[in-house]
């Protein structure tokens, strides 16, 4: 009997041992650190175990061998080990390319908004950068490579003019995004609403094949698809009136919305006095409707019309004699249509269409008047200059299609054609472009445009070529090159048909290091411009220039909860001879120096964003030349040196309707220290006597109050602040 | 002669209970006890092994899916990561939850939701807005599928927790929606292996 139980015993032991066998061994990765929480599992069977700190495992299994295990950890390959019991198993993980975000070509850009992997702003960011008037511009200024510029509009990028940057909208060029000019004042953006885009790049050099006519600088819209819902916004304040709906059709496969703005300085003028004095205005009418429908299963149309009305009538003390007033009126009109198709016609295939239309008409006076505004004519070569009468209207059409094709292994090839047709000339682009992911750490985009205008009968090729480096998980290292074309201002072609295009060559350098809400790039870049317009001695490209310089910005939104800050840093050198300079100079629109701060504060416990943004830029030359254009005077003004100060308090008025309204509360001071700012100077005709171009009153101020309904812009504060 | 048959019937009962005791059975009663990054790690692993050994059951991938949804929240530097294996493995378990059942549903759904919101936790500037929504409609589903799964309850108040009471936070709401999942939660499980997670962080919050 005992022997028979202890012969059981035995076989009970032999059969649980023999079904029973130890796997052990160690999970590494290349440089031989453990994987800690590594899974390793035996092939056909729930055995297995997790790595410990050490890497190491030990499991028993009952399965007969050969036993062969799979290994998963998060980041790396999954591997295959073959194993046997009792003797440890070395298993080493490599790294899984696929889990790294894809390489982003980005030198030359920021992007913002959804759509871009690249994000660096929310349409969000844009609103709450103080003292920018909640224009997506405005906002662009406090980005590395553009200027602080006070007294005009555009965006000065990386010594080009304001005119160098141009604005598209769903990839199509708005030839004229600003109201007529006026002296000395910056002009409003009529397409710059944040909330009409969910895409914002801002690029300040080397961009793609697909856009062209942007000498310096693009900036690229791109307007929302379908809303979730149907939404009314209404808003007033001292200077704007604001009222606007948007509506989702039921089957929710199209969308109606109509919004218009009124906006008048003439009673904030009246509290806060301005010079110049605003006689009318300046005052805007901007009307936008759009129209957006799903077509088939993939396509969606877009319509989008904006009608703006703008007068002015200003009245500025001549700089020649203090008993004369400069007067300046001016009463413009446009229409923007842009139309465009998106659609992915098969799988791999992506056509995108698009045409606008422009039309702008503007009646501008210039002239004199004694101090009671009464019309006078006084004689003298000091003043035949100051008086001039302008009848502009301006029609324009553009067609554009691009056709994407997606390949295997993430690269893609584009090809485009483009017309842009005016009243007096016709352009004409080509374009293709191939982004090629050569390794998992490197793209490549390379790409070429060709353009040819009717009127000067010649055409220019440009290649344009950008590669991303991977250098860490976190980091990567751009390069772009490219040639830009821009064709003078219709002005000087009407004067020289055959005007060439100026051309600039960009080179840039870029590091990216992007980690947990936190950004840091450094940028370096030579632009070169080998043909610009001249206008004396005669109006041609003759002109050159070049640019160079180094841009850093950083922005931390981790490090304090609910504070979100960025700095950006510019350094610019360059010299140009352009228009009606005589030799190459440092343009009066470049400083060398800018850095600009911006920060970001959400109070929850009040529901209140504070935001500070402070600029400064090392002083701008300024010139002073005589008739026959010789420099008489020249100088270096004083540095700018602004900050600016806003608030938003959210909250709600009606919370017990069914639609809870979203009310902001802003307000906001521009220039809260009051320092004098000298963008430039004035010469009288003699030049004995400058009168400094500076802001038209010291402070700026702002307050509003506005109201949405049915559209919760509460995920858009909360995220961009929690 | 007593001792060795002792020791016999002691090691069979041992070998047999080793053999029949359900190992999903012990992995759910480890889970309830789980708090570090380590244990869910490892019960992660242990519910994926046991899912790919039994292809039919719809739990062992839905647990697996709660624990890379548990590391997804409390790891937010390798959340998007995590919540992607969670999504594709809760979509799996999804498939497999037999016709009509909608309390399994619901589970469904309100781990879904969870994954949604881990992704907006880990970082809500630029996911918040992506994400939020979706976890917001997935919740809506699972507690209209099953008003009283204690899990969605929980969720429902971690969300109204969290949110600034002007956009729609309650901190009175969350504490009757958290008593409310208590209530559930103290009900004693349908069975061993039934979903019972969540009691100890809804304890935790009231």
């Amino acid at each position: 009997m005992k022997t028979f139980c202890l012969l059981c015993l035995t076989g009970l032991l032999a059969t649980y041992n023999a079904n029973a066998q130890q796997i052990i061994g160690r999970v590494t990765d290349k440089s031989g650190r453990g994987l800690e929480g590594a899974s390793i599992s035996l092939n056909g069977t729930a055995d297995g175990a997790t790595a410990d700190s050490t890497g190491r495992f030990r499991f028993a299994t009952t399965a007969q061998p050969p036993y062969r295990l799979t290994v998963s950890y998060i980041g790396y390959k999954t591997a295959t080990a073959d194993a046997r019991a009792g003797i440890e198993t070395s298993i080493v993980m490599g790294k899984d390319p696929s889990s790294l975000q894809p390489v982003v070509i980005s030198a030359g850009a920021f992007s913002a908004g959804d759509k871009n992997k690249g994000a660096v702003m929310t349409a969000m960011d844009v609103v709450s950068v103080a003292g920018n008037g909640g224009d997506v511009a405005n906002a662009a200024r406090t980005l590395p490579g553009a200027q602080q510029i006070g007294e005009r509009e555009g965006l000065f990028v990386r010594g080009g003019a304001g005119m160098e940057t141009r604005q598209f909208v769903d990839g199509t060029l708005v030839p004229s995004p600003y109201f007529a000019t006026l002296p000395g004042l910056p002009q409003f953006n009529r397409i710059s609403s944040p909330f009409l885009f969910d895409g914002i790049i801002f690029s300040t050099g080397g961009y793609s094949a697909a856009y062209g006519q942007g000498l310096s600088g693009a900036l690229i819209l791109e307007t929302q698809d379908l809303p979730e819902k149907s939404s009314a916004v209404i808003g007033i304040s001292p200077m704007v009136a604001v009222a606007g709906v948007q509506k989702l059709a039921k089957n929710g496969k199209s969308s109606l919305g109509l919004s218009t703005r009124y906006m008048t300085w003439q009673y904030y003028a009246k509290a806060v006095p301005q010079n110049p004095e605003y006689a009318t205005g300046p005052a805007y009418s901007i009307t936008e409707a759009n129209y957006r429908m799903k077509t088939g299963k993939t396509g969606i149309l877009k319509v989008y019309a904006n009608f703006g009305y703008h007068e002015s009538e200003l009245y500025r003390e001549d700089i020649d004699s203090a008993a004369l007033l400069n007067r300046f009126a001016t009463t413009d009109r446009n229409l923007y249509l842009n139309i465009s198709h998106r659609s992915r016609p098969g799988e791999h295939w992506r056509l995108d269409l698009g045409g606008a239309l422009n039309y702008n008409s503007a009646d501008i006076s210039r002239g004199m008047t004694n101090i009671d505004k009464t019309p006078t004519h006084p004689e003298g070569a000091a003043y035949t200059g100051k008086f001039s009468e302008y009848r502009g209207r301006e029609r324009s059409l553009q067609g554009k299609a691009v056709l994407t094709r997606y390949l295997e292994g993430g690269h893609l090839i584009l090809a485009g054609a483009e017309a842009q047709i005016g009243e007096l000339d016709e352009l004409y682009a080509g374009f293709a472009e191939g982004e090629w992911r050569l390794h998992h750490a490197l793209a490549l985009r390379t790409g070429a445009r060709w353009e040819y205008s009717r009127l000067s009968q010649s055409g220019n090729l440009a290649p344009r070529v950008s590669l991303a480096v991977r250098t860490g998980a976190r980091s990567q290292i751009n390069a772009a090159y490219g040639i830009y074309y821009q064709q003078a201002e219709r002005r000087w072609r009407m004067e020289a048909p055959s005007l060439p295009q100026a051309r600039a060559s960009h080179y840039i350098l870029n590091y990216t290091r992007k980690e947990n809400g936190r950004i840091f790039r450094a940028e370096g870049f030579y632009k070169h411009y080998d043909r610009l317009l001249k206008t004396y001695p005669s109006t041609d490209m003759s002109g050159s220039g070049y640019a160079n310089g180094l841009e850093m910005f950083w922005r931390d939104k981790k490090s304090i909860s609910n504070f979100d800050y960025w700095v950006s840093y510019s350094y610019l050198h360059t010299r140009r001879d352009h228009l009606n300079y005589p030799v190459p100079l440092q343009p009066d629109f470049a400083s060398p120096h800018t850095l600009s701060v911006v920060a970001k504060r959400f109070f929850e416990k009040i529901s209140t964003n504070v935001n500070v943004s402070w600029s400064v830029a090392a002083g701008r030359p300024y010139y002073d030349f005589t008739a026959n254009h010789e420099i008489r005077q020249q100088g270096t003004t004083r540095a700018y040196n602004v900050v600016n100060l806003g608030f938003a308090h959210m909250l709600s008025l009606f919370p017990k309707w069914k639609q809870k309204d979203f009310t902001v509360i802003a307000c906001g001071v521009n220039n809260v220290l009051g320092t004098r700012q000298v963008f430039g100077y004035d010469f009288s005709y003699n030049g004995q006597t400058k009168s400094p171009i500076t802001l038209p009153a010291t402070r700026n101020y702002f307050i509003g109050i506005f109201m949405s309904l049915g559209i919760d812009r509460t995920e858009d504060y909360l995220n961009d602040n929690l | 002669m007593k001792k060795i048959i002792t020791l016999a019937a002691a090691l069979f009962v041992f070998i047999t209970a080793h053999a029949q005791s359900s190992p999903l059975e012990g992995a759910v009663s480890q889970l309830n006890a789980a708090q570090t990054p380590a244990a869910y790690q490892e019960l992660a692993n242990t519910f994926q092994r046991q899912a790919s050994a039994d292809t039919k059951s719809w739990l062992p991938l839905y647990y697996a899916a709660v624990c890379n949804m548990k590391l997804a929240f409390l790891q937010k530097e390798k959340a998007m990561a995590l919540s992607a294996i969670a999504e594709e493995q809760i979509a799996r378990a999804e498939a497999l939850v037999p016709a009509g059942n909608t309390k399994d549903m619901a589970e469904i759904y309100t781990v879904k939701s969870f994954i949604e919101r881990s992704r907006v936790e880990a970082d809500p500037m630029s996911n918040g807005r992506k994400y939020g929504p979706i976890a917001g409609k997935y919740l809506a589903k699972a507690r209209q599928m099953d008003p009283q799964n204690p899990r969605a309850l929980y969720l429902d108040g971690h969300i109204k927790y969290h949110t600034p009471a002007l956009w729609g936070g309650d901190k009175d709401k969350a504490k009757a929606l958290f008593s409310e999942a208590m209530q559930h939660f103290n009900q004693p499980p349908a069975s061993a292996v039934a979903p019972q997670w969540g009691k100890a962080e809804c304890q935790k919050m009231l």
